[in-house]
């Protein structure tokens, strides 16, 4: 008998040299696939003593497996380039290697290897004829299970098989075996993966220190089933791996962790997606929701029983409460009961379906009047009934009151121009009172003439006297009309010069835009108060801009400049000057300006500045005007200060 | 008796004027509107108007004008009302004798009056004279107005003859007939009846 090699995918050239130079007594026999091997083994014929698994063989390990599965008694031989002679070492020194004669051969030259292969022959030469004795007793034994390879064949051809990967790692997390699902999920061949740190296969510092960790876990034995997702990059595609790990056995004295891979990467990326869209409806509520919150109106939703759904942040400032307190409230609870009594009308309403739009004032506690404006609008389901309704709240207070306090103003102005047009009157009165006063001068010089000429009678005298009565009673009436006219006392208060040059400007605003003109103030500050009639004075300062932009009708737009400036006048006084930037005012026109009837506009009666002087006369100030240098007019007015005593 | 035409739409004032005025011995007549004057105008003998040119419809200083149209020279004493100054500076202007501010003194107003009645008839007299010496200035010769020439500039008879180039004899008959046609006693009478009459050589 001699010994039989069988040569795996070792190459034609190791084959020559082996055949022409190994002993005579060496059967040698080559095969480039393991199946051809595997027939033989499974059929019992031609088994050789020993096995080389040649540098083509991709997965000598698993082929040694299978080998040893079917036939456990060959000795193999793994032939490795220089570097893989250590990591194939240890990794057939675990199961199913255990009690086998596995060796790894660092290959360098042919030589060196047929010394050893020689050596080796020569040793199963031996271990043949010591086994022959006892191999009628062991044929014995197989021949009773016959159907164990097959078995053991099927398992593994079904751990090929199912898109699980599974490897076992020794105890430092280096793979000793793995399935082909194993390697095709991680995208190496056996050779460059066993020995290899499974957690260093994957390039994310995160999920390789979470293998460590798992495997470290799993070495403890506390936790069983845990299993994590990572994400392995190869060949620029992304796949996603589930790993468990679990403590296998404890047969040998390292312990060998089963890893099972599953490829979750449609799983990963659905999720990735789920979130992400998830993650952009939160941002556009959250939008939304921001967009809400900064609305300065109150709005909320209102549910068919009259509670609160919704609301945002200005209705909650409003009434003081969270969010969470205000949420299924009832109106009455939140708005309190009285208020909600003046409303509640517009709430039937608008639960019977209409749109609606109210200005009310409601008496909140703690706060007042308050006047406010509010719209409801309906919200109907799908067939038609109203399940709520949103409503938008305003509070019109202050513009209220500012539209009152303006009406009042204009009012007021009213009745100044009033008195001011009593100065424009003045001629038609006056000419009106003289008729009378012409009258009874004319009569009563007549009578006198007449009495002193003797040349009259009871009866001409009485009847001019009754003409003097007459006249003299027109002319009361006529007094008596003006009186009417100013019945408004005109009273005069305290007052800042600066702010109520503000409010007058506030006041003409309307006007002022269509002259596309901005006026230019130019207020000292802390100047002192003065005691005037604050229409009045107000009406100085409107006649003054008045005259100002009509001095600058005819200027170009873009050189009409107003200004207006106060300041300290001798100490204790106030001066205010209003600039224009018109034509300017001649040496003459200067002298005639304040005369009465004196006007270089066409409709103007004249009297504006002569009852401007009166005004400012009647406090104690000075009206002056004088031509700027160049161009333009100033009018210049000083009201006496309060004194501080 | 002068007459006074009051034009005023204010009857208190028409009438205390018209019994101030006849308590002065003037004949009065009241017009209420402009209008109603100026037809009337022309059939009433002359005299003063008191114009109110604050008046409703016509204002008084279209009356002063449509009087100056049509010719008509009366006296015009204004009355304005308080502080129409303007206006009565207008009237001045446009040939008014005067105005009263209203309410105005009695006294004052019939004083002027009184003196723009006399003024009135002062030159009234001067019309007279000045037609009638233009009348019979008409009368002259040529040759008797060369002469006449000669004596408004004080030449001697001598020396008129000389410019005439005719006799001292003729031009002293010449000079007798001068005087007889202007009715002149004296070479002074002759002189003043040159200048009334505007005479066109006069030249002083």
């Amino acid at each position: 008998m001699s010994s039989r090699i069988s040569l795996l995918a070792t190459g034609e050239v190791l084959l020559k040299y082996l055949n022409s130079n190994l002993s005579a007594g060496v059967f040698l026999e080559h095969n480039e696939q393991p199946e051809n091997l595997y027939c033989h083994l499974e059929e019992d014929f031609g088994t050789p003593d020993i096995v080389v698994l040649g540098l083509n063989v991709q997965d000598p390990i698993r082929t040694a497996e299978h080998i040893l599965v079917l036939k456990r008694d060959i000795k193999i031989i793994i032939l490795c380039k220089d570097n893989q002679q250590n990591t194939l070492q240890k990794a057939v020194q675990f199961s199913p290697f255990l009690n086998s004669d596995v060796i790894s051969f660092e290959f360098t030259s042919n030589a060196l290897f047929k010394t050893k292969l020689q050596e080796l022959a020569d040793t199963a030469e031996k271990q043949r004829s010591y086994k022959s004795a006892i191999a009628v007793v062991e044929k014995e034994r197989t021949s009773i299970e016959p159907t164990r390879p097959l078995v053991a064949n099927y398992l593994d051809n079904l751990l090929d098989l199912i898109p699980i990967g599974i490897l076992n790692l020794d105890s430092h997390g280096r793979i000793l075996n793995l399935n082909r699902s194993a390697q095709d999920l991680l995208g190496l061949s056996e050779r460059d993966l066993v020995n290899a740190e499974l957690h260093s296969l994957f390039s994310g510092k995160a999920d390789s220190k979470e293998i460590q960790a798992l495997t470290k876990t799993a070495l403890s034995g506390e936790e069983k089933n845990k299993s994590i997702v990572v994400c392995l990059h190869s060949l620029e595609v992304k796949s996603y791996l589930e790993i468990s790990v679990s403590l296998l056995t404890f047969s040998t004295s390292e312990p060998v962790l089963t890893t099972i891979l599953q490829e979750v990467t449609d799983r990963v990326l659905e999720e990735e997606k789920r979130k992400s869209a998830e993650k952009a409806l939160q941002a556009s509520e959250q939008q939304l929701r921001l967009v809400i919150d900064a609305i300065p109106e109150l709005i909320a939703y209102v549910d068919a029983n009259l509670a609160y759904q919704f609301n945002n942040k200005a209705f909650e400032k409003w009434f003081g409460f969270s969010r969470n307190d205000i949420k299924g409230k009832k109106m009455w609870q939140v708005i309190g009961e009285k208020p909600y009594s003046v409303i509640k009308p517009y709430v039937r309403q608008v639960m019977s379906g209409q749109n609606i739009t109210f200005e009310e004032i409601l008496s909140y506690p703690y706060r007042g009047d308050v006047y406010i404006r509010s719209s409801y609008i309906p919200n109907f389901s799908e067939d038609g009934a109203v399940t709520g309704f949103f409503l938008l709240t305003t509070d019109i207070t202050q513009s209220k009151s500012e539209e009152e306090s303006k009406l009042k103003h204009m009012l007021e102005a009213a009745h100044a121009s009033r008195i001011i047009t009593i100065g424009e009157m003045s001629t038609q009165l006056a000419h009106e009172i003289s008729q009378p006063l012409a009258s009874i001068e004319a009569y009563s010089s007549a009578c006198i003439r007449l009495i002193e000429k003797e040349r009259t009678n009871i009866s001409e005298l009485h009847s001019a006297f009754e003409n003097i009565s007459n006249q003299a009673i027109r002319a009361q009436e006529i007094m008596h009309e003006l009186r009417n006219f100013v019945k408004k006392d005109t009273s005069r208060k305290k007052l800042e010069i600066n702010t109520l040059i503000q409010s007058t400007l506030k006041f003409l605003q309307i006007e002022l835009r269509d002259y596309e003109l901005n006026i230019e103030l130019d207020l000292a500050e802390s100047l002192p108060q003065v005691r005037a009639d604050r229409i009045l004075i107000e009406q100085v300062i409107i006649n003054l801009i008045k005259n100002a932009l009509e001095a600058m009708q005819e200027t170009d737009k873009s050189k009409r400049h107003l200004t207006l400036q106060t300041k300290l006048c001798h100490d204790s006084g106030v001066e205010v000057l209003v600039c224009d930037t018109g034509p300017g005012l001649q040496e003459y026109e200067i002298e005639k300006i304040f005369e009465p009837f004196y006007t270089t506009k066409p409709e103007g009666m004249g009297m504006g500045l002569a009852i401007i002087r009166s005004i400012i006369d009647s406090h104690g100030g000075e009206l002056q005007v004088h031509s700027n240098d160049g161009n333009g007019t100033t009018f210049k007015f000083t009201l006496p200060g309060i004194s501080n005593d | 008796m002068d007459n006074v035409y009051i034009v005023d739409d204010e009857e208190a004032v028409r009438d205390s004027l018209s019994m101030l005025l006849k308590s002065e011995d003037f004949n009065t007549e009241q017009f209420s509107n402009p209008t109603d004057f100026l037809k009337a105008i022309d059939d009433l003998p002359e005299g003063l108007i008191i114009l109110d040119l604050w008046m409703p419809g016509m204002s008084g200083l279209d009356v002063i004008e449509e009087l100056n149209r049509r010719a008509i020279s009366c006296p015009i004493i204004c009355i304005t009302g308080h502080g129409d100054v303007t206006t009565a500076v207008e009237a001045i202007k446009l040939g008014a004798s005067d105005f009263f501010e209203k309410p105005f003194e009695s006294t004052q107003l019939i004083e002027r009056i009184k003196i723009c009645l006399q003024e009135q008839k002062n030159q009234r007299q001067l019309d007279v004279y000045t037609s009638r010496a233009k009348e019979i200035m008409a009368k002259l010769t040529p040759r008797e107005c060369e002469v006449l020439q000669g004596l408004v500039e004080g030449l001697r008879n001598k020396q008129i003859a000389y410019n005439m180039g005719i006799s001292i004899r003729t031009v002293e008959l010449h000079r007798v007939h001068v005087m007889d046609k202007l009715e002149a006693k004296s070479l002074s009478d002759v002189l003043k009846i040159a200048i009334a009459a505007d005479y066109e050589n006069i030249k002083l």
